[in-house]
């Protein structure tokens, strides 16, 4: 390739990564911080499953959904981070830095998301693809890596977690 | 409430962790993120990286540690700030039992894992038989090419000269991260571990399954880094 076709073939590259940023990088974000990463850790991860979708694309991988090929790649990123800052004890001071409200705060009503919170993580994941993302359950699995109807079951336990919650709260 | 109040509240309903994205520009190539330090964030971390590494030289130079030459890079150790209060970190302890060797010590590795930029395990040292010794609270960890060569080498952050207790009800952990390597990428990395400066290295396999232990390149300018946590006293299995 020459010096001039490899220069159009990587702006082309990086043109298509910047319109993926826009459109979905605060659902990538969102789905860091909903797997339990810090601010700044979750703008590590994006940029880093940005990074890793641009290179498997140069070097000629072939990514049907880059969408979907994002989400699963940085949702093991997040897993991976996860996992491993669990291991060596830094979550425990996070925690205390950034208690999570997982009961409700009385007098206020609760969000809806603030009730996602409490979800097993899967589940939580599984929401967060369906209802923010905008994921097909097929995708959804692919991400998670689970058969889709395992998926539809994930969402629909969450939902069903998530009526009972609301609904006690509600009845105060 | 149905299910269909639920999705609609779902989808339109705010969450406190969607706010705060800011998109972090992408560089002009993948070349071009080979060769530039990344700005912002991971600029403060690494100035502090470096200082951190400036005064941990200095205390191993007035300690009088050996210093080694790197094969690739210029390493520096930075300790992980990670112990709590409540870590069961013990203090050093008064002699009693002799001084423990390579060969007292059963040392494995978790699965090394890690992302966005670094790569880490937890080592487990454990008695290797009914001996009881005394371990030193500052262990070395160094990473070698598969041919020997130093890649990078740290100093977990224990006081110097103190004395931990290991036997069959007390045993420790260790944390490891590597970062920021951008010199010429090794065939595979291993860990070894060091008690004294005049011991001989003890190798630690690399589990199956583990992440690649060589971390990649966030900014050439900077160094790289091996962060060792302190000594974390473990309940026994």
């Amino acid at each position: 390739m020459s010096g001039e076709a490899a220069v159009a073939a990587n702006d082309e590259l990086r043109g298509s990564l910047v319109r993926l940023q826009a459109e979905r990088g605060a659902e990538l974000w969102g789905l860091a911080r909903h797997l339990g990463l810090t601010p700044d850790e979750a703008d590590d991860a994006v940029q880093e499953t940005l990074l890793r979708l641009w290179s498997a694309l140069r070097d000629g991988a072939a990514i049907e959904r880059p969408d979907a090929w994002a989400f699963r790649t940085h949702y093991r990123l997040c897993m991976d981070r996860h996992r491993w800052r669990r291991r060596i004890g830094a979550v425990r001071e996070r925690l205390r830095a950034e208690p999570r409200r997982s009961s409700l705060d009385l007098g206020e009503r609760l969000a809806v998301w603030d009730a996602v919170e409490a979800l097993p993580e899967r589940q939580r994941a599984a929401v967060y693809l369906r209802y923010r993302a905008d994921l097909a359950y097929e995708q959804i699995g692919q991400v998670l890596g689970i058969a889709a109807p395992s998926a539809r079951s994930h969402v629909s336990r969450a939902l069903d977690a998530l009526r009972v919650a609301l609904g006690e709260e509600e009845t105060r | 409430m149905s299910h269909e109040d639920l999705e609609r509240r779902l989808r339109s309903e705010p969450s406190r962790h969607d706010s705060g994205y800011h998109a972090v520009p992408l560089p002009a190539s993948l070349v071009a993120r080979e060769r530039t330090p990344r700005v912002g964030r991971l600029a403060i971390l690494l100035t502090t990286v470096v200082a951190g590494a400036a005064t941990a030289m200095i205390v191993i130079a007035l300690l009088g540690a050996p210093a080694e030459s790197p094969v690739g890079q210029e390493p520096v150790a930075t300790p992980l700030p990670i112990a709590s209060p409540e870590s069961g970190v013990p203090s050093a302890t008064p002699s009693g039992t002799g001084a423990c060797a390579g060969p007292d010590l059963a040392v494995t590795a978790e699965r090394w894992g890690g992302a966005a930029g670094s790569r880490g395990t937890t080592l487990s040292i454990a008695p290797a038989g009914a001996q009881a010794c005394r371990l030193p609270a500052q262990l070395e960890v160094r990473m070698t090419t598969v041919d020997g060569g130093l890649l990078i080498s740290g100093l977990s952050s224990g006081p110097a000269g103190g004395m931990l207790p290991l036997d069959a009800e007390t045993r420790y952990a260790l944390g490891v991260a590597w970062s920021n390597w951008c010199g010429e990428r090794p065939d595979g990395a291993h860990l070894e571990l060091r008690l004294r400066p005049a011991d001989a290295w003890i190798a630690v396999e690399t589990p199956a399954g583990s992440t690649d232990p060589v971390p990649p390149c966030l900014g050439s300018g900077e160094p790289t880094s091996l962060s060792l946590t302190e000594l974390e006293a473990q309940p026994a299995p």
